[in-house]
C-alpha cells in the first residue's frame, strides 16, 4: 500500500452544476467505481430494509424442510436447519456490513491515533510504538485475530473490535508517513514557532492533509475486514448466531454440508464477492480521484 | 414432594420388561467426520475408553449373506484417517492411530462381534479364575511377530505379553491409559506360554478393558533399540499387518503380514490410510473404500441405503458401534437455576427428545439414559418399552407431561412474567451433536414447550475454552453427545460417579458410588446387566435427577460394494478377516 | 551499507523478542490449558490433573517458562510438543516444508498470471480490455480464497460426483502425484496474489509510462513493445517486488485455512490445531519461525530497494 502525503482534496466539485451532469461526468470517468458506488447503493437499500425484504422469516427453523435444493419455494434452497437461504443472505447483508463498518470505524481510530501520535510527537514514543506495530505486522494475521477473539471471548462487536485491532495497528504506519510529510511543510514549522499549541496544529493543519489517506485506507479496511471476518467464522471463531452474517453461512454453517448442500456456501459467497467487490472498485475510484498522481488519466 | 406424581407412578410401573434389542451391526471408520482444527469431534477421541467395538452381523440392505462368501486374496483397502501424531498408543491420549495400532499388533483379548464382551485372542481361551483376583491365561504357539529389526519375526512368549501390560501402566502421567488398570497388582508370566493377572479387589470389568486396542502386545526388545513406538519402524507386533510407513503427512501404508499365526489370513494385500479432509466426496469419487455416513450427510433420507441411492453409488452400508457416545443436557447441579431439583426435574419433562434425537441421529436414533448405543444394544440399558414409558420419554402423553414440568417450575417460582433463564452451551462450530446449531435448535424447543416460561440462551465456544469450561464447572448446561467408552460400567462411572471425569452435573451420591463397586465385582454378565439397569433406574429416580439425556443413535458407515466379510475394521483387532469379493 | 544492515538487523532482534513476549503471554491468556482436554475421559483420579500440569511444566513459575523457552529457541532447540510429544524442530521442518512448497507454487502462478495481464492493462488504459482486466483483478482479491476451495470440492463432487485428488504425496516419492494434489490448492491461494500483482503492476507502469525517460525512449524511436519491456516494466516491477514480498508473507501465514480444506498438513494447519489444544510449545515455536521469515523478507526487500535506489537507503 504506497498511498504518499497528498496536499489537496480533489473531488470532483459539481459546484453551481447539475449533479446529475456532475454524475455522467464522474460514471463516465470511473465506470467500475460507478458500478461499485451503485451497487453499495443496492445493498445498503438492502440492509435497511431487509426485514421487510425477506420473503419468509429468516430465522424460522424447521428441520424437517433441513437442505432443501433451490427451487421456487426456497429461491436459493434451505440450510441445515431449514432456514430459508434468501432470506438470510439478505439478512445478512446488514450484520455483515454493519460488522464490516464497526471494524473501519475502529480501525480508523486507531491508525489515525497511532500514526498522529507516532508521527507528530515523535521521540522515544514513536520509536516504542513504531516497534509494536513491527512485532504485530511480523505476527501471522489469522493467529492475532484467533488469540485476541479466544482471549476476549465471542460476540458481534468483540470481532469487529479484533479486526479493527488489526487493520489499525497495521495502517497506522501509512498515516504516520503521511503525518511526517506534512510535519515539514513550511506552514506547520510556521505555527509552531509562533506558538500555536501543537493539537490545534494537528486540528487545523494536519488532520486536514491526511484526510485523504484516512479515507482511502477505511475503504481498503471495510473490504478486507469483511473477508477477515468469513475466514474467523470459517474457522468456527466468528459472529455467533442466530444473526447471519456472510461468513458465517458460508464458513462455519455450511462447511459440514458442501457435499450435501452446496448452495449454503455458494450464495453467501456470491453476495459477499459482490459487496467487496463494489467496495474494493468504488475505493480504486476514491484513490484515483483523491490521489493527485494518479489522478489526470 | 407433591408435584412428583408422574415420576412416583412411572417408578411404580417399572416392571422389568425385557426388550432384547437386534445387535445391530459393526464397525467404524475413520472417527465421525469432518474434525475441525484437527481436534475432531469429541468422540474421535481420547482417554482410556473412547473406543469400545463391538459385533458384526445384520447389515442392511444390500449387505446381506456377505459372511458365507468364499475368501478371495488380494486388494488393497483404502480408507480415510485423520492423522496422528505417532503410533504409541500406550502414550496417546487422542485416537487416530487405532486402526493402524489394531492392525498391527495382537493383544491378550479382543472384543466378540455381537458384543462388547471379550474374547481371546493371543490367548488361546478365556482365563481361568482360581479365586476372584486371579486369571490364568493359556497363550497360542507359535505366534510369530513381524520380521522386522530387532525383534526379526521370533516367537512370542508370556513375557512378552507381561511387559507389554506393564508398560501401559507405567507410573508416569505420559502413560495415559494406566488409570485403566489401577486395578491391577500384579502381571507376570508362568511360562512362555502361561501368563498370570492378579487384581486388587474382584474386578469384572477388566477382561474389557484388556481388549481395547490400546493394549497392545509387542516385543521387549524393541525397546532397547527405539526410545518409544512412536514410529512406523518400532512398530513391530504380531498382528495380521505390517506397517511398512505411517506418518502424519503422508498417511500409512501396511502390508500382509505372511508369518501371521492365524491360517489363511490376513485377506488382503495392503492397507492404506489416506489423510483427508472431506471423506464423503472423496468416497464418491472414489477414491476410499470405507467411510463414515456423517449425519450431515443422512439428512433427509429414511435409510442408509436411500443415502446410497441418492448419492448413485453402489456401495454397501453398515452401523459402526465404534464409539458409544449418547447425547444429553447436562445441567450444573452446584449453581443456580439447576441446583433446584424442581428445575431438573421440570426440564426433563419439558425436554422433547425427538427433536433433539433425529437432528444427531437423522437415521437410528434412539432413546437412553447414560449409556451409548452400543452399551444399550448390548443389553445393558434400560428395557425399549421401559424408557417409552418414562416420564418426559412418553410420546403419548407429551402434554401432561409438559404440564407437570410446568407446574414444576411454577412451584419453583417460574412463570411467564419471570422466566426462567438460562445458558446452553456447546462447540461454536456447527455439529450435529455438539455443535451450536444444536443448542440453537435445543433452546428453541425449550422456549416452544414451555410456551415461554424457559427463557433460553446460547453461548458456543472455542473448542479449549469450551473444555476449561467444562473442566471448571463454569456453564449451567451443557448439550453435547460424549463417548460412552467400551462398557457400561465406564460410562457410568464418567458421569456418576463422585470423581468421574465427566461428573458434569457434580452428582455426589455414596451409596451409588458403593453400587457401582457391586456391580463390578459381578461376574456373572446376566446379573452385571440387571445390576447396570438398576444403577440406571437409580439416577433417572426423581429424587435425585441430576442430567436429562435425550438419547444415542448409530455410527454408520459405507463401504465400496466389493467388500465382504466385514469385520470391526478400526480396532477390534479383525481387519485381517475382511477381504475382496 | 554494513552499518545500515546491522542496524536493520538490531530492530529486527527487537521486533522479535516483542513477538515472542506477546505471544508468550497471550496462549496464556486463553482460557483452559491442555491438561483439560487431556483428561476429558480419564481423570477419575484426584489430583491427577495437577500431576500432569507439573509433569508438563506448566506450574512452572511464568519468567522461568519464557527464560526456557528463549533459551531453547536461541539453540534452535524448541522442545517437545505438549499434546504429542514430539520433537518440534522435526515437526517445524516437516511442516515447513509443505506451507513452503504450497506458497511457492502460488507465488509462481500469482506471478506468471499477475504480470502479463497488469502490463496489458496499462498499454491499454481505458480500453473495454483494461476494464475487464481491472475487474478481473479486482474481483480476485474480493472473493474469499476458501470460498472457492470449498466451492471446487463441493460442487464437482455434488453435480458430478468428481473430488479432486486431496491429502499430501511427499515430493520426494511421487512428484507427479505431488504436483497433482498441491496444483489446486496453489491456484486457489494464487487468484488474490494474482489480482494484487496485476493491480499494483498496471498502477506503477501507468506512473512510469508517463515518466520523462519514457519520452526519450519515444523520441529515440524506439518500438513501442521494447519500450514497455526494456524501460517500463523494469522500472514498475520494484515496487511490485515489495508487494510479492509481503504477499508471500501473506501466502505463509494465510494458508491455513488452504491447507485445511485441501488436507495439506503444513505449518498453519499445526498452528490451528495447536491452539485449539492450548499447546503452547507448538504456538511459540510456530509464530517464532513464521515471524522469523517476515522479519526476513521485510529485510530482504528493503535491502534490495537500497542496491536498486539508493535515495530510499538513508531511511
Amino acid at each position: 500500500m504506497a498511498v504518499a502525503g497528498q496536499q489537496e482534496i480533489a473531488f470532483p466539485s459539481p459546484q453551481g452544476r447539475n449533479p446529475l451532469r456532475a454524475f455522467v461526468k464522474f460514471a463516465r470517468a470511473q465506470p467500475l467505481a460507478t458500478f461499485g458506488l451503485l451497487a453499495l447503493v443496492v445493498f445498503l437499500f438492502i440492509a435497511a430494509f431487509a426485514p421487510m425484504l425477506t420473503p419468509q422469516d429468516a430465522y424460522q427453523t424447521s428441520v424437517r424442510d433441513a437442505l432443501s435444493k433451490p427451487g421456487s419455494e426456497h429461491w436459493f434452497g434451505t440450510d441445515n436447519l431449514g432456514r430459508d437461504v434468501f432470506s438470510r443472505v439478505l439478512l445478512a447483508t446488514r450484520f455483515s456490513l454493519f460488522l464490516g463498518a464497526a471494524a473501519t470505524v475502529f480501525a480508523i481510530a486507531i491508525y489515525s491515533v497511532l500514526g498522529l501520535v507516532s508521527g507528530y510527537v515523535g521521540g522515544m514514543i514513536d520509536t516504542f510504538l513504531q516497534r509494536l506495530v513491527d512485532a504485530a505486522m511480523a505476527i501471522p494475521f489469522l493467529l492475532f485475530l484467533l488469540l485476541v477473539v479466544t482471549m476476549l471471548g465471542p460476540g458481534f462487536l468483540t470481532i469487529a473490535f479484533v479486526i479493527g485491532l488489526y487493520n489499525g495497528v497495521t495502517n497506522s504506519r501509512v498515516i504516520r508517513g503521511s503525518v511526517l510529510s506534512v510535519k515539514r511543510e513550511v506552514y506547520v514549522e510556521a505555527a509552531r514557532s509562533v506558538g500555536v499549541p501543537p493539537w490545534r496544529i494537528v486540528v487545523r493543519h494536519v488532520l486536514p492533509n491526511i484526510m485523504a489517506t484516512i479515507i482511502i485506507i477505511a475503504s481498503l479496511s471495510l473490504g478486507s475486514s469483511i473477508l477477515a471476518e468469513s475466514s474467523l467464522s470459517f474457522l468456527g471463531y466468528g459472529v455467533p448466531p442466530p444473526d447471519p452474517t456472510w461468513g458465517q453461512m458460508m464458513g462455519a454453517e455450511a462447511r459440514p454440508y458442501v457435499t450435501r448442500g452446496p448452495w449454503m456456501a455458494i450464495f453467501p459467497g456470491i453476495a459477499l464477492s459482490i459487496v467487496v467487490f463494489s467496495i474494493n472498485v468504488l475505493g480504486d475510484g476514491l484513490r484515483d480521484a483523491l490521489d493527485p498522481r494518479l489522478r489526470n488519466r | 414432594m407433591q408435584t412428583d406424581n408422574y415420576w412416583n407412578r412411572a417408578a411404580r410401573r417399572r416392571a422389568g420388561r425385557r426388550t432384547i434389542l437386534k445387535g445391530m451391526g459393526v464397525a467404524s471408520t475413520g472417527a465421525a467426520a469432518l474434525a475441525l482444527i484437527g481436534c475432531g469431534d469429541d468422540d474421535s477421541g481420547s482417554g482410556s475408553t473412547a473406543t469400545a467395538a463391538t459385533g458384526t452381523s445384520a447389515a442392511t440392505g444390500t449387505t446381506a449373506a456377505t459372511q458365507a462368501a468364499q475368501p478371495k486374496v488380494g486388494g488393497t483397502l483404502r480408507w480415510a484417517w485423520q492423522g496422528t501424531p505417532h503410533l504409541d498408543m500406550h502414550q496417546d491420549s487422542i485416537s487416530g492411530a487405532q486402526n493402524i495400532v489394531a492392525a498391527a499388533y495382537n493383544r491378550l483379548l479382543r472384543f466378540k462381534d455381537d458384543a462388547q464382551l471379550p474374547e481371546p485372542d493371543l490367548a488361546k481361551t478365556m482365563p481361568e479364575q482360581p479365586d476372584k483376583t486371579t486369571y490364568i491365561f493359556k497363550l497360542q504357539e507359535g505366534v510369530k511377530f513381524h520380521d522386522k529389526a530387532p525383534v526379526n519375526g521370533r516367537v512370542m512368549k508370556a513375557s512378552d505379553v507381561a511387559f507389554s501390560l506393564n508398560r501401559a501402566r507405567t507410573d508416569s502421567p505420559a502413560f495415559i491409559h494406566r488409570g485403566d488398570l489401577i486395578n491391577i497388582d500384579k502381571i507376570e508370566a508362568v511360562d512362555d506360554n502361561t501368563l498370570r493377572i492378579t487384581t486388587k479387589t474382584p474386578d469384572a470389568i477388566i477382561l474389557s478393558t484388556l481388549a481395547g486396542y490400546q493394549f497392545f502386545v509387542l516385543a521387549e526388545e524393541t525397546l532397547n533399540t527405539f526410545p518409544d513406538l512412536k514410529t512406523d519402524k518400532a512398530t513391530i507386533g504380531t498382528g495380521g499387518f505390517v506397517v511398512d510407513s505411517a506418518a502424519t503427512d503422508t498417511g500409512a501404508i501396511l502390508s500382509r503380514h505372511p508369518n501371521y499365526w492365524r491360517e489363511g489370513k490376513p485377506y488382503l494385500e495392503k492397507l492404506q490410510q489416506i489423510v483427508i479432509g472431506d471423506q464423503w466426496s472423496q468416497f464418491l469419487a472414489g477414491n476410499l473404500d470405507v467411510c463414515a455416513i456423517a449425519a450431515e450427510i443422512q439428512v433427509g433420507f429414511k435409510s442408509f441405503d436411500d443415502v446410497l441411492a441418492d448419492a448413485k453409488i453402489k456401495a454397501y452400508t453398515y452401523e459402526g458401534l465404534s464409539y458409544g457416545s449418547a447425547q444429553g443436557h447436562f445441567m450444573n447441579n452446584g449453581a443456580p437455576p439447576f441446583n433446584d431439583l424442581r428445575v431438573r426435574q421440570a426440564v426433563n419433562l419439558i425436554l422433547n427428545r425427538q427433536d433433539n434425537l433425529e437432528y444427531g441421529w437423522p437415521i437410528g436414533a434412539q432413546p437412553s439414559i447414560a449409556l451409548g448405543y452400543n452399551q444399550v444394544n448390548a443389553g445393558f440399558g434400560l428395557p425399549e418399552k421401559e424408557v417409552a414409558a418414562l416420564p418426559g420419554y412418553r410420546k403419548d402423553k407429551r402434554k401432561e407431561d409438559v404440564a407437570d414440568g410446568l407446574a414444576l417450575l411454577a412451584a419453583a417460582g417460574y412463570s411467564k412474567d419471570k422466566p426462567l433463564e438460562f445458558e446452553i452451551m456447546a462447540w461454536s462450530v456447527p455439529h450435529r451433536t455438539i455443535g451450536i446449531d444444536e443448542i440453537q435448535l435445543a433452546a428453541e424447543m425449550y422456549q416452544r414447550e414451555s410456551g415461554g416460561v424457559m427463557k433460553v440462551s446460547v453461548k458456543g465456544l472455542e473448542w479449549g475454552t469450551w473444555k476449561a469450561a467444562e473442566a471448571n464447572h463454569e456453564f449451567q448446561m451443557i448439550s453435547s453427545a460424549y463417548s460412552m467408552g467400551v462398557d457400561a460400567h465406564d460410562a457410568l462411572v464418567k458421569m456418576y460417579s463422585s470423581t468421574g471425569g465427566r461428573n458434569f452435573a457434580q452428582f455426589k451420591d455414596p451409596a451409588f458410588d458403593a453400587k457401582l463397586e457391586v456391580e463390578k465385582a459381578e461376574f456373572d454378565v446376566e446379573k452385571r446387566k440387571e445390576l447396570v439397569k438398576e444403577l440406571v433406574r437409580y439416577i433417572n429416580d426423581p429424587s435425585r435427577i441430576a442430567n436429562a439425556w435425550t438419547g444415542t443413535g448409530p455410527a454408520p458407515a459405507a463401504s465400496l460394494a466389493t467388500i465382504k466379510n466385514r469385520p470391526t475394521i478400526m480396532d477390534a483387532g479383525k481387519v485381517d478377516q475382511l477381504f475382496y469379493g | 551499507m554494513a552499518n545500515y544492515i546491522a542496524g536493520r538487523l538490531l530492530l529486527s532482534s527487537v521486533t522479535i523478542f516483542l513477538v515472542m513476549v506477546i505471544v508468550f503471554v497471550s496462549v496464556r491468556l486463553m482460557p483452559g490449558d491442555i491438561v483439560d482436554q487431556f483428561l476429558q475421559d480419564t481423570g477419575s483420579q484426584p489430583g491427577q490433573a495437577e500431576e500432569l500440569r507439573d509433569h508438563l511444566g506448566l506450574n512452572d513459575p511464568l519468567p522461568e517458562q519464557f527464560v526456557r523457552f528463549v533459551g531453547g529457541a536461541v539453540r534452535l532447540d524448541f522442545g517437545e510438543s505438549l499434546w504429542t510429544g514430539e520433537e518440534i524442530r522435526g515437526l517445524l521442518i516437516d511442516r515447513m516444508g509443505i506451507t513452503f512448497e504450497l506458497g511457492a507454487l502460488a507465488l509462481i502462478m500469482g506471478v506468471v498470471v499477475g504480470i502479463p495481464l497488469g502490463v496489458f492493462s496499462a498499454v491499454k488504459q481505458s480500453t473495454p480490455l483494461d476494464y475487464i482486466l481491472r475487474s478481473i483483478a479486482i474481483l480476485g482479491i474480493s472473493i474469499p480464497y476458501f470460498w472457492i476451495a470449498i466451492v471446487t470440492i463441493a460442487v464437482p463432487a455434488y453435480y458430478w460426483k468428481w473430488a479432486p485428488p486431496i491429502g499430501h504425496v511427499s515430493i520426494l516419492t511421487d512428484p507427479i502425484a505431488n504436483l497433482e494434489h498441491y496444483l489446486l490448492p496453489a491456484f486457489v491461494l494464487s487468484i488474490s496474489l494474482a489480482g494484487a500483482t496485476m493491480r499494483m503492476l498496471r498502477a506503477t507502469m501507468l506512473e512510469v509510462l508517463r515518466l520523462d525517460f519514457m519520452r526519450t525512449a519515444s523520441a529515440k524511436g524506439l518500438s513501442r513493445s521494447v519500450q514497455i519491456r526494456r524501460h517500463a516494466l523494469r522500472n514498475a516491477l520494484i515496487p511490485v517486488i515489495t508487494l510479492i514480498g509481503l504477499r508471500f508473507v501473506f501466502l505463509l501465514s494465510g494458508s491455513a485455512i488452504i491447507e485445511q480444506v485441501y488436507g495439506l498438513p503444513g505449518l498453519g494447519q499445526l498452528l490451528l490445531s495447536s491452539i485449539s489444544h492450548r499447546d503452547y510449545q507448538v504456538v511459540q515455536a510456530v509464530t517464532l519461525l513464521v515471524a522469523f521469515i517476515i522479519v526476513l523478507t521485510n529485510l530482504l526487500v528493503d535491502l534490495s530497494y537500497g542496491l536498486i535506489d539508493p535515495r530510499t537507503r538513508i531511511s
